[in-house]
């Protein structure tokens, strides 16, 4: 009886030990976070998405803690929130649930947690490179299919990590390869619907993100923010 | 002489008030178009599904003049042809109709002359509506929606930056007057041929209507055929917008088209020259 106390015991205090190198892992993430009142930096984003023609956009990103962003692009551009500044909201709560270090190789932690994406509930990897509090590859998986990967490289400006590189690897719902029928004729589409009824894999996209000319903590003006950012639905 | 000649054409082209209605259609239409497109045609139609869209910001408009007047252009290169065969069955019909080609062509002026000034007189008037076509929908388009680039519907989205979308628009509008003065030619034609100019008119516009039902019927059976047919390639200003441009499906649209002009020109003339006048 004693022993089984005892490892109870031994089992409860290594999760526990577990979940405060988890916490103080992303409070390192946050802390990075924290050290960046605002920056700008020029985005060039070549997004690959079937059906979907884009070509390589030079965007200009600004950024003003605690949670304003906005792109400005010659014509119409769009980036992934996640490709830039990974989790940012998520590593500032106080309470994660299911918060896990699932794998530690050499400087590298592999934590999990379950978490709200897209209104369903997901489970959240996130592989961080420890002596620089980084999210170097992340993961939302739902009902085990890996919906969104990125993979980022990042680079130290005034001791202040930010991304260099972001690769993100999206899985969008099989309905996507609709898109590819807009344009085609009434026989073409047809066709195509048919040849699309019974596929109900999930279709890839790509999209990559290289930064660069960063101005970090220059004190942006909140104005800057105000003129709305013009979305399409 | 030829100046005159085709100052006279022009001239005459213009006294009957059915050669203003295209104008007027444009001048009155299009700025309803624009106005109704500004109010209610969507960017990216439901493109991303709706819980992804929460994942990008976005920046930059795809509703702009560019494709807007893409938009005008998918939905009026079917009507224009209808306002070039009011005037183009009107040319020689119609001044049999009244009786002035037994005064006219007893002139000392040759007929291939005449004939020519004609055909360059109407010629004239596609050219001026397409001139105003292009300002009603990309300049009128450009000023009131603004630019930015262009979203393409073929196989899926394309979005052209606007400096490729505009040489594409120019490559279009050449391709879209090159047809225009095809319809022009088929009601010329016809013209030749009979007494009043309402044939030529109905004529041309059931042809028109005959072929573009075979063109756009989904029926595989007319698969065959629809290649040696004029009007299945009339929508193929369109490819100008695709992405790389098939310039070999341009090529052989031109070639469809311009052998079709050229064959019923000549065989306009040969009626024309031939033409035993007594009215």
């Amino acid at each position: 009886m004693r022993r089984l106390l005892l490892l109870f015991l031994i089992i409860s205090f290594s999760f526990a030990q577990d979940d405060n190198k988890a916490i103080t892992i992303l409070q390192g993430i946050n802390a990075n976070y924290s050290a960046i009142q605002d920056f700008t930096t020029e985005i060039k984003v070549d997004i690959n998405l079937p059906g979907f023609r884009m070509p390589n956009k030079d965007v200009k990103y600004f950024y003003k803690a605690p949670d304003k962003s906005k792109i400005e692009s010659k014509g119409f551009a769009f980036v992934p929130k996640d490709g830039i500044l990974p989790f940012a909201e998520l590593v500032k709560r106080d309470s994660l649930k299911n918060l896990t270090i699932t794998e530690i190789i050499g400087d590298t932690v592999v934590i999990t947690l379950v978490d709200t994406f897209q209104n369903q509930e997901a489970i959240m990897t996130l592989k961080v490179h420890e002596p620089s509090a980084t999210i170097i590859q992340g993961s939302a998986s739902i009902n085990n299919q890996n919906i969104l990967t990125f993979h980022i490289h990042y680079i130290s400006i005034h001791g202040i990590y930010l991304p260099d590189e972001s690769a993100i690897d999206l899985l969008l719902p099989p309905d996507f390869k609709k898109i590819q029928m807009l344009g085609t004729s009434p026989s073409q589409a047809k066709k195509f619907k048919e040849k699309i009824k019974d596929n109900k894999e999930w279709v890839d996209g790509k999209i990559h993100l290289k930064f660069s000319n960063y101005i970090v903590n220059q004190g942006l003006s909140d104005e800057i923010f105000e003129e709305a950012v013009e979305t399409v639905d | 002489m030829m100046v005159g000649l085709f100052k006279n054409e022009v001239k005459k082209l213009y006294s009957h008030w059915r050669s203003f209605m295209g104008y007027i259609l444009f001048l009155v239409l299009i700025p309803i178009i624009m106005w109704a497109y500004g109010k209610g045609a969507d960017g990216i139609p439901s493109a991303f599904p709706e819980n992804y869209s929460d994942l990008f910001l976005f920046t930059g408009k795809l509703n702009n003049g560019l494709t807007a007047a893409y938009f005008v252009l998918n939905f009026f290169w079917v009507h224009i042809p209808f306002l070039i065969a009011l005037v183009g069955g009107d040319i020689f019909a119609g001044e049999e109709a009244q009786g002035t080609y037994r005064i006219y062509l007893t002139r000392a002026v040759p007929r291939w002359k005449i004939f020519v000034s004609k055909v360059l007189a109407s010629f004239f008037y596609t050219f001026t509506i397409v001139v105003l076509f292009i300002i009603m929908t990309l300049g009128l388009g450009l000023i009131w929606h603004g630019s930015g680039d262009m979203v393409v519907f073929h196989e899926g989205m394309l979005i052209l930056p606007q400096s490729e979308a505009l040489y594409r628009f120019f490559l279009a509008y050449i391709f879209a007057f090159s047809n225009m003065l095809l319809v022009n030619i088929i009601a010329l034609f016809f013209s030749t041929m009979v007494k009043n100019s309402i044939g030529p008119m109905v004529g041309t516009m059931a042809v028109i209507i005959f072929f573009l039902a075979l063109t756009s019927l989904p029926l595989d059976v007319f698969d065959s055929i629809r290649p040696y047919l004029f009007t299945h390639y009339f929508d193929n200003w369109k490819i100008m917008f695709y992405d790389p441009i098939p310039w070999g499906k341009v090529v052989q649209s031109m070639l469809v088209i311009s052998g079709h002009s050229i064959i019923l020109l000549f065989a306009a003339f040969y009626i024309f020259n031939r033409k035993d006048i007594v009215s």
